[in-house]
C-alpha cells in the first residue's frame, strides 16, 4: 500500500480506537443496512450489526476509509435489495457547500490535473500533459461553512413552519457536519413512512421547484394571494405558465406557505408600499423567481429521494477530509476546523502540491506550493485525502 | 320485502360502498331468489342502467328511493361479477367512484358543519384512515402532509404537487373538490375489489339478472375497449415490467409512468397502435385520447419532436426504479432491452 495512504488509515486507526464513543448507534441498528469503503476503493454493503459494539469491532479492525448506514429501515438488511423488505426510512436532507457557489471558492479551492497531479489556476486544460481531466478540490473556508449553516436555517425555518417539524427537538431533527464540505440534516417520526416519490415532493416543495404561480395562488382561496379579475393567464407562446402577461398577484405576508414567505421578502425588499405584483415583477426590477431563488433550499435531490442508499454514519471519518461527521448541536457555534477535527498532532514530514491559507484546531497552515513542510498529522491528512499532499519518509 | 328507509339509508344510497351497505341488506330481509318476482323488474333495470353506465363512461346519477338505489348498487356488482371481465370491475368502480364523488361535493359544501363532519368521518377516517380538518370559518380543509402525498402522487397534473399547495404547520389546505378528488382513485379501488371479492354462483341467478350479464358480457367482447393484453414481460427492465403489472392488474400508473411506458416502447421499436394497447387496461382508459398523447410523445403531433426515454437517473428520481443487478451499468432503460440484459436474467 501506497506509504501515504497508510499513513491515513493508521491515523483513521487511531481515531477508531481512541473515540469510539463518538460512533452514533441509529435508533433500530438492527434493522439498518450498513456499508464502507475500504481504502483500496473496494465497497463492502449488506452489512447488519445487531450492537454498536460490533460495529465498532469492526471499525478498530477493518478501519475503513468511510462507512455508510442505510436510511432506510429492513426487515432483512443483509438481503439483496429486492429482499430487503423496506420499512421506512429515516427523511434525509444534504447541503453540499460546493452546490452553493461560494464566491470565496475561487480565492482558495484548488484544481489539479488528474493525470500528471499538477495544478492549475482554473478549470482549463493542463499546461504540462494538455490533460483536460481536471479536479475541482474544494477547501472550505469560514465564509464557506457560513453559507452551509444559512441554508440548515432556511431548510430548518421551512420545515417547522411547514411540516410541523420542530427543530428544537433533537428526538426528530438532527443536523450533522459531512465530515468534509456540507450538512445532513435527519429528521425521524412521522415522515418516516413516505415513499420516494412523495420524497421528490418534498424536495421540489423545498427548492420550490415546479411552482406555478398561477396555481398556487388561484388554490389559496381569496384571503391571501389571488388572480385580479380580467387577467389573462398566459403568455405569448403559451410556454411558461410563470410567465404570465397583465397579472396582478395581491401579496399576503400573513400567509402560509409559500404565499406568505414570497410576499413577505418582496414586501421587505421593495421599496413602492404597493401590496401587488405587476406582471411577475416588483419595484427594484426582481421578480418572483429571484425571491424563489434567495428563500429555496438547495438540497441534493438523489440523497433524500431513494430511500436505499447508504449514507455517511454520524461518529466516522470522511476519507475526503480526515474530519468527522458529527452533531452540531448549536449550529451557530459550530466550528468543524474545530470540532470535527480528531486526528492526532504528531508532526510528520510532508510534500504539499498546493494548498491554500487554512485552519485547523486553531492552527493556520500555508498556505503551500509545492513544498516540504513539518506540519501535524491532522493537517497532513487533511491535505492528504484530498490528493494535495504525500508522505516524506527518510530514506 | 323491503322495508322503509332508516336515517342512514340515504347515505348509504349514496356511498353504497360504506362497509355498513351488506348490513343495511340485512335489515332489507332480502334474497337473490326473489328477483325472480316480476314486481322487482324496476330494481333489475335500474342495477342494469349503472352497468349500462359504466360501460359506456357516464356516470348513472339518480338518487330516487333510497332502498332501492343500494339494492340497485349491489345487483349491478353482482351483474359485473357474474360477467367475469376484470376490466369491467374496473370500470364499473371507476363510475360509481365518480357518482360518489359527485355527491361528497354537493355534501361538503352544505353549512351544516355537522353533516360535514359526519362525511368526513365516515368517509375519510373509517374508510381511508385519513383525518381531514374542517375549517369551517376559511371555508377549507386540512389533511396532513403525508396522507396528502400519499394520494397526490399519483396524479399528473402540476395542479396537484405539494409547491403549488398551502401547507401550514404539517397539514396541506385544500378545498371541497379538491379534498375529493384526491381519495376517488381509492375509491374506485375499494369498490373493485369488493367487486372482486363476490362469490357468484352464475348458474344460480335469477333469470332476469343472468339475461342481463350475457348482455353485458356481449356487449363487452365487440368493444374494443375492453379487449385485455397479454406481453411477454421477459424483455424488459424491472421499471417497465412493474408498470405493465399494474396495468395488468387495472391499476392506475402515475402520469409520468405512462410517459415512460410510452417513450420506451416507442424507442425498442414499437409501433404507435401498438404502444396504444398497453394502456387498454387502465381504468379511465379511452381510445382517442390515449393515442393523441402517444402520438405526441412519438413526434406526430404538436412540435413535431420525439420524447426519448428518461434515463436511469430520471426514473430512479420519479421513483419508478426497481434497479436489479441486471440494470448494472445501463443508463437508460432502453439499454436494457437493446444489449439483451433480460438474457442474463434467464441464465
Amino acid at each position: 500500500m501506497d506509504e501515504t495512504i497508510n499513513i491515513v488509515r493508521q491515523a483513521f486507526r487511531e481515531f477508531y480506537y481512541n473515540n469510539y464513543n463518538l460512533i452514533e448507534a441509529p435508533n433500530a441498528i438492527e434493522e439498518r443496512e450498513f456499508g464502507y469503503f475500504k481504502f483500496d476503493g473496494t465497497m463492502v454493503r449488506h452489512l447488519s450489526f445487531k450492537s454498536i459494539n460490533e460495529l465498532i469491532a469492526l471499525l478498530i479492525r477493518e478501519v475503513p476509509a468511510d462507512v455508510y448506514c442505510s436510511s432506510a429501515y429492513y426487515s432483512y438488511p443483509t438481503r439483496v435489495m429486492q429482499e430487503k423488505g423496506l420499512k421506512g426510512a429515516d427523511l434525509i436532507f444534504d447541503i453540499d457547500i460546493k452546490e452553493l457557489k461560494p464566491q470565496c471558492a475561487e480565492r482558495h479551492d484548488v484544481y489539479l490535473c488528474s493525470i500528471c497531479k499538477s495544478s492549475l489556476q482554473s478549470n482549463s486544460t493542463c499546461e504540462k500533459c494538455n490533460s483536460s481531466s481536471i479536479k475541482h478540490i474544494p477547501i472550505p473556508c469560514n465564509e464557506c461553512i457560513n453559507l452551509g449553516k444559512s441554508e440548515v436555517r432556511k431548510l430548518l425555518n421551512i420545515l417547522e413552519d411547514d411540516f410541523a417539524i420542530d427543530s428544537s427537538n433533537k428526538d426528530e431533527v438532527c443536523v450533522y457536519f459531512s465530515g468534509n464540505n456540507g450538512f445532513h440534516v435527519h429528521i425521524k417520526g412521522r415522515y418516516t413512512n413516505l415513499d420516494s416519490n412523495a420524497r421528490a415532493e418534498v424536495v421540489n416543495y423545498l427548492s420550490a421547484k415546479g411552482l406555478v404561480y398561477d396555481i398556487l395562488f388561484k388554490s389559496n382561496r381569496g384571503k391571501e394571494v389571488r388572480v385580479l379579475k380580467g387577467s389573462s393567464y398566459k403568455d405569448k407562446d403559451n410556454k411558461n405558465p410563470n410567465h404570465a402577461t397583465n397579472i396582478k398577484f395581491l401579496l399576503n405576508p400573513d400567509g402560509y406557505g409559500w404565499v406568505g414567505r414570497v410576499s413577505r421578502y418582496i414586501l421587505n425588499n421593495r421599496r413602492g408600499k404597493s401590496k401587488y405584483i405587476n406582471n411577475n415583477y416588483y419595484a427594484d426590477g426582481n421578480t418572483i423567481d429571484d425571491a424563489l431563488l434567495k428563500l429555496s433550499v438547495r438540497i441534493d435531490p438523489n440523497v433524500t429521494i431513494d430511500m436505499h442508499r447508504i449514507f455517511r454514519l454520524a461518529g466516522t471519518l470522511n476519507s475526503k477530509s480526515s474530519l468527522a461527521k458529527v452533531i452540531c448541536d448549536d449550529l451557530n457555534s459550530f466550528n468543524p476546523f474545530n470540532d470535527a477535527c480528531f486526528i492526532s498532532d504528531r508532526e510528520v514530514n510532508a510534500y504539499i502540491i498546493k494548498a491554500p491559507r487554512f485552519t485547523l484546531k486553531g492552527n493556520t497552515f500555508g498556505p503551500f506550493m509545492e513544498e516540504h513542510a513539518k506540519i501535524p498529522l491532522y493537517a497532513f491528512c487533511y491535505l492528504a485525502c484530498k490528493g494535495l499532499a504525500s508522505i516524506v519518509t527518510d530514506e | 320485502m323491503i322495508s322503509n328507509s332508516n336515517n342512514n339509508s340515504r347515505l348509504i344510497a349514496k356511498y353504497p360502498f360504506l362497509s355498513n351497505a351488506a348490513d343495511y341488506l340485512k335489515v332489507l330481509n332480502y334474497s337473490l331468489e326473489e328477483f325472480n318476482d316480476p314486481s322487482l323488474a324496476n330494481i333489475i333495470d335500474k342495477a342494469s342502467k349503472r352497468v349500462l353506465a359504466a360501460i359506456n363512461g357516464i356516470v348513472y346519477d339518480e338518487l330516487e328511493d333510497a332502498d332501492i338505489e343500494i339494492v340497485s348498487f349491489l345487483l349491478a356488482c353482482i351483474m359485473v361479477r357474474a360477467t367475469k371481465v376484470k376490466n369491467l370491475y374496473k370500470r364499473f368502480a371507476l363510475a360509481e367512484a365518480k357518482r360518489a364523488e359527485m355527491f361528497l361535493i354537493q355534501d361538503l359544501s352544505k353549512d351544516s358543519k355537522i353533516t360535514i363532519d359526519n362525511i368526513l368521518r365516515v368517509i375519510f377516517r373509517d374508510l381511508f384512515n385519513v383525518d381531514v380538518i374542517y375549517d369551517k370559518d376559511n371555508a377549507l380543509f386540512k389533511i396532513r402532509v403525508e396522507d396528502y402525498l400519499r394520494y397526490s402522487t399519483n396524479f399528473h397534473d402540476g395542479y396537484w404537487r405539494l409547491v403549488n399547495r398551502i401547507v401550514h404547520k404539517g397539514y396541506v389546505h385544500l378545498n371541497s373538490k379538491d379534498v375529493i378528488r384526491l381519495i376517488r382513485d381509492e375509491l374506485m379501488l375499494i369498490i373493485a375489489s369488493k367487486i372482486e371479492g363476490m362469490s357468484i354462483d352464475e348458474g344460480r341467478l335469477p333469470e332476469p339478472i343472468a339475461k342481463y350479464v350475457n348482455a353485458f358480457r356481449a356487449m363487452v367482447y365487440e368493444n374494443k375497449e375492453f379487449s385485455v393484453f397479454r406481453i411477454d414481460k421477459g424483455r424488459y427492465p424491472p421499471c417497465i415490467v412493474n408498470i405493465l403489472n399494474t396495468l395488468e392488474q387495472g391499476g392506475n400508473p402515475s402520469h409520468t409512468a405512462r410517459v415512460l411506458l410510452a417513450t420506451y416502447m416507442l424507442a425498442i421499436g414499437n409501433s404507435v397502435d401498438e404502444v396504444c394497447e398497453l394502456f387498454k387496461n387502465a381504468p379511465d382508459y379511452n381510445a382517442n385520447i390515449t393515442r393523441y398523447q402517444v402520438e405526441h410523445l412519438a413526434g406526430l403531433r404538436g412540435n413535431m419532436v420525439r420524447y426519448a426515454c428518461p434515463s436511469c437517473e430520471k426514473v430512479m428520481l420519479q421513483g419508478l426504479c426497481y434497479k436489479s443487478k441486471e440494470c448494472e451499468g445501463i443508463k437508460n432503460p432502453v439499454q436494457f432491452t437493446i444489449k439483451g440484459r433480460y438474457e442474463q436474467r434467464d441464465g
